[in-house]
């Protein structure tokens, strides 16, 4: 029968009954097998009992009939027993093996006879039994001997010792034996029938507990299978499934979960399913607003469309006036459509010139030159159209008079411009009649455009003016430009100011120049640099100074900071003039002068002079102008210059400051060394009773006097370090290094400090660090200062020291439950002779030195060295140094 | 034989410190002030070790540790620098010379002590 819940292996339910049954079925099995041996066991020993006895007393009671050898009388006695149905055979035997009587069932499936042997017979005394095959059944043939006994005296057998009663051969003797045959066959159905029951008990078990098991595991699973199904339906979206909760097991609590992780999901979903709604709307609201927008964008671009018709229009008509630039040209055109449209014969486009109050023609079309020349001066200017129809009638005699010389009888003027108009076009007809209305009109359109035209060009002229000034204005500022980042060059401020005046000449259209700087006590100005002098000239100005009392000009323009123009018509007065020998040397007379002062920083450092004598060009307001500019950068630089000069003194000054300072701290370790080596080393040896027993008083003191000894070397020391990190003489020696092995030395020997505090010391340190490359005497110095630091600054708790890898750099930790560090100070700390406070230094000693040494050491390894803290709970410092520094890595 | 130290020290508390402590270990000290005397006692004597100091008037210790380097019968004596300079260097200059050990100043007696019998059994 294939039962729906033992389908397949995986159900929970299926596990138990797999996992229970076969340990039940294998118990009853068991039980039922050594039940049915020990059964089968005591049967077997019940009947071979029953069979013995059997046996013996048939034996017995065969005595007489086998002495008389009379069949009937054993088959008598045989009788007895063959209706017992377990007997499958007797024989009894004589002595010598006949068969004197047979009885059984089974009398001719008995197996030959083994006739015992005369000597078996002599000593069997008692039954034997023996397993024998009956009918291919398991039997038990009993040998029992039948014995007769002479009868012995009641007295002989009280007078036979015990032990040999029978024993005599005179007394007993064997004449025959009886075979018995028991059929096992009752015992074996007897088993069966015992099997069968068991059978029945293993059948009535198993269906029991299948049963059992069935409702016990129907129990557990029902509630997972509930859970199953629920979480299913979540799954599948059904949240409002709330899961009872019958039970406060663990089940039970699962499904408490499940219903809290339902609502919050539900909640979520809610959520979402509202923001989406509202998303919704939104985006229908959105595409409404959409569709209206286009219908908007659609109604403006029909507009735009009507619009841009229009402008075409307008924009065609005027293409023409427009294209050309040329102001001529355009307005031939102009006078071409005129004629064309007025149907005239001549036109052409005059300017009024209100200076002489006359026109003069700009622009003709079929105006021959003699009548523009008779016509040229006459005064009409009407701020509106006019015509006159019949040139004959003309109010002006002079127009009149050379129009119809020409052959002109009417005439149509229209002004534009606007109310200051000036032009005006004129429209000549050979024929004498009115313009009429639309041809007045067309021409008005016509001037109007001619008046754009007119405007374009001015304008375009003007544009162009201005852009050639722009052109040039941006050249000179170029080129002053160049001219100042040459000022920055690196090249000695002589030659520099030389080339740079060299190239200036072209650009502010200057001769010569001189820059003239006057000496630190304002004594004296002396020529730097020049250009365009004659070399002699050149050379006599730059090796004798000008007192700056008789310096004229550049004494005035150096005291009061203003720059002094001479030309031909202003000349230099002559108050103002440089006195001899200068003004003797005619290469330095001149009319055109400048005399410009440099200022840079407030500061006036002296006269820039430059002149036209060579060339006798007038000094522009433009060519000042830029000399000032001029002037102003060659001062900066100037001062720069002077700056840096400086600047590298003062360089040169405290590099070698440092260098004696270094020299001399090395020196002063030294010295201090010598005689601290004697102090130590008296005190070691003393304490090392070198000199005899020393009393415990003075071991004391000498305690002391070896512990200031050694601070005052470490002090020595850290000055020295401090000394050579200034210098750039402290270099680290590369080597490959365990940090094991450093933060075991380095703990090692501060070990017994930590111990004298009662403070713990704790090593937290990975086994598999990597081997690292630095300088590991460095790197222990940096630990042992965090670690002695620690210990000195902490009164209780603990300090720990912890090595971690990060991504190729070793970072190691120093932990503490010291005092902390308020943040103010945290930078601090790191500076040369910084401890929180004053007071601290007294009480704990230190030079203050040995952070700045650590830090400068890590940071030379390429690393860093942080601390945090917390007031009152304790600091960490922390420094990470590459493992593997490389040699040509950071150095001092 | 008891074992033979040649001290080479211009400084007379540092050579009574040197005295005093190989004196006290049962060593016979012999006592040079000056670089040319050190050479000079080193070739007499024949020590079994020699303490030198390195800043010395005149001779100093690396040229008086050469001399007596460049002697072949003298060469396998061990010879400890003792320097109060301690800049970078100054150990690679006295290894350069021919010093086997360096020491700088202070020492202490105990650590010297153990240095020499360190070196003293590797002879």
């Amino acid at each position: 029968v294939k039962i729906r819940w033992l389908r397949g292996f995986s159900t929970f339910r299926a596990k138990i009954f797999w996992s229970v049954i076969p340990v039940i079925l294998a118990l009853l099995i068991f039980h039922a097998f050594m039940d049915l041996r020990e059964h089968r066991r005591l049967v077997e020993s019940e009947f071979t009992k029953r069979g013995l006895g059997m046996a013996a007393s048939l034996g017995q009671g065969s005595e007489l009939g086998v002495l008389a050898e009379n069949r009937g009388l054993l088959e008598s006695s045989i009788s007895g027993i063959v209706g017992d149905p377990d007997v499958a055979y007797v024989f009894i035997h004589a002595d010598d093996g006949r068969v004197l009587a047979t009885g059984g069932k089974a009398v001719d499936d008995a197996v030959a006879p083994a006739i015992p042997t005369a000597g078996d017979r002599s000593t069997m005394t008692r039954v034997v039994a023996r397993p024998v095959r009956i009918k291919d059944q398991k039997g038990i043939e009993f040998l029992a001997p039948i014995v007769s006994e002479s009868v012995a005296t009641p007295d002989e057998l009280l007078l036979q010792p015990p032990g040999k009663a029978g024993g005599g051969p005179t007394q007993r003797r064997t004449i025959g034996f009886i075979r018995l045959g028991l059929s096992l066959e009752s015992v074996e159905h007897h088993v069966l029938g015992l099997a069968r029951l068991w059978v029945g008990i293993t059948a009535v078990f198993f269906g029991i507990s299948s049963v059992t098991i069935y409702l016990f595991s129907n129990r557990i699973t029902r509630p997972i299978k509930q859970l199953t199904a629920h979480a299913q339906k979540i799954a599948e979206g059904e949240l409002e499934q709330t899961i009872p909760v019958r039970s406060r097991d663990e089940i039970g609590r699962l499904g408490a979960t499940f219903n809290t992780m339902a609502g919050a999901l539900k909640e979520n979903i809610d959520e979402k399913e509202r923001v989406l709604r509202e998303l919704q709307e939104l985006n229908q609201t959105l595409e409404k607003r959409i569709h209206q927008r286009t219908a908007e964008l659609e109604e403006r671009t029909v507009a735009l469309e009507d619009s841009l018709q229009e402008v075409q229009t307008l924009a065609e008509i005027s293409r023409t006036v427009s294209s050309s630039l040329d102001l001529r040209q355009v307005l031939t055109t102009v006078a071409a459509h005129a004629v064309g449209r007025a149907s005239a014969d001549a036109c052409g486009v005059f300017e009024f010139d209100p200076d002489r109050r006359a026109f003069h023609v700009v622009a003709s079309h079929d105006l021959d030159g003699r009548f523009l020349e008779e016509l040229e001066g006459t005064d009409l200017q009407p701020a509106a159209p006019v015509q006159i129809p019949e040139l004959r009638n003309a109010p002006d005699a002079r127009l009149r008079d050379c129009a119809l010389r020409a052959g002109f009888r009417a005439l149509l003027l229209v002004p534009f411009g606007g109310a200051d108009a000036r032009h005006s076009l004129v429209v000549l007809r050979r024929r004498p009649g009115t313009f009429s209305e639309r041809v007045v009109g067309v021409l008005t359109a016509l001037a109007d455009q001619s008046k754009v035209a007119i405007e374009n060009a001015r304008l375009f002229r003007a544009v162009e003016s201005q852009r050639l000034q722009l052109e040039q204005l941006s050249a000179n500022l170029e080129h002053l430009y160049r001219l100042s980042t040459a000022l920055q060059e690196p090249l000695s401020l002589r030659d520099q100011l030389g080339r740079v005046l060299d190239a200036a000449r072209d650009v502010v259209r200057i001769d010569r120049f001189y820059i003239w700087v006057v000496t630190p006590d304002s004594e004296q100005l002396i020529a730097l640099a020049g250009a365009g002098f004659a070399a002699e000239d050149a050379r006599r100005l730059e090796t004798v100074p000008i007192p700056l009392a008789e310096a004229g000009a550049m004494r005035l323009a150096f005291r009061d900071g203003v720059a002094l123009v001479f030309n031909e018509g202003n000349p230099l007065p002559a108050e103002l003039r440089l006195p001899d020998p200068w003004s003797s040397r005619p290469a330095l007379r001149t009319s055109r002068f400048v005399v410009t002062p440099m200022i840079a920083r407030g500061r006036t450092l002296g006269v820039l002079t430059a002149d036209n004598k060579g060339s006798r060009r007038p000094i522009e307001a433009r060519t000042v102008n830029m000399l000032q500019i001029f002037a102003s950068h060659a001062a900066v630089a100037i001062d720069n210059a002077r700056l840096f000069q400086e600047i590298d003194d003062k360089g040169r000054q405290l590099e070698l400051a440092s260098l004696h300072k270094s020299q001399f701290l090395a020196n002063m370790s030294h010295e201090l060394r010598t005689p601290l080596n004697a102090i130590l080393g008296y005190t070691e040896l003393i304490l090392d009773r070198i000199y005899g027993e020393v009393p415990e008083a003075i071991r004391e003191v000498l305690g002391h006097l070896d512990r200031s000894g050694r601070h005052l070397l470490g002090l020595i020391n850290d000055v020295l370090d401090l000394s050579k990190i200034e210098a750039g003489a402290f270099t680290l020696s590369l080597a490959e290094y365990s940090m094991q092995d450093v933060v075991q030395t380095v703990a090692t020997s501060v070990e017994p400090l930590a111990a004298e505090k009662g403070l713990r010391l704790k090593l937290d340190v990975p086994d598999d660090l990597p081997i690292g490359r630095g300088d590991e005497r460095r790197l222990a110095q940096v630990l042992l200062n965090l670690l002695g630091n620690a210990i000195k600054f902490t009164e209780a708790g603990e300090v720990r020291v912890t090595v971690r890898t990060e991504v190729r750099s070793f970072r190691v930790s120093v932990v503490d439950t010291g005092p902390g560090i308020p943040p103010e100070h945290r930078e601090r700390i790191f500076g040369e002779f910084q401890q929180i406070d004053a007071s601290s230094t007294r009480k704990k000693g230190g030079t203050g030195l040995g952070l700045t040494i650590a830090r400068r050491i890590v940071e030379m390894h390429g690393g860093r060295v942080a601390v945090d803290s917390v007031l009152g709970l304790g600091s960490t410092f922390t420094f990470t140094v590459p493992i593997l520094v490389s040699g040509d890595g950071p150095r001092a | 034989m008891s074992t033979r130290i040649l001290v080479v020290e211009d400084q007379e508390d540092n050579r009574r410190i040197l005295r005093d402590l190989l004196g006290s270990v049962g060593f016979e000290v012999i006592e040079a002030v000056t670089g040319q005397e050190g050479v000079r006692l080193a070739e007499v004597h024949r020590p079994d070790l020699i303490l030198m100091d390195i800043q010395l008037p005149g001779l100093d210790g690396y040229e008086a540790t050469r001399r007596i380097k460049a002697n072949p019968a003298l060469r396998p004596i061990p010879i400890i620098a003792v320097t109060s300079y301690a800049l970078s260097g100054d150990d690679v200059k006295a290894f350069a010379a021919g010093c086997d050990a360096y020491v700088t100043k202070p020492f202490s007696p105990r650590a010297l002590l153990a240095k020499i019998r360190e070196h003293l059994a590797t002879r």
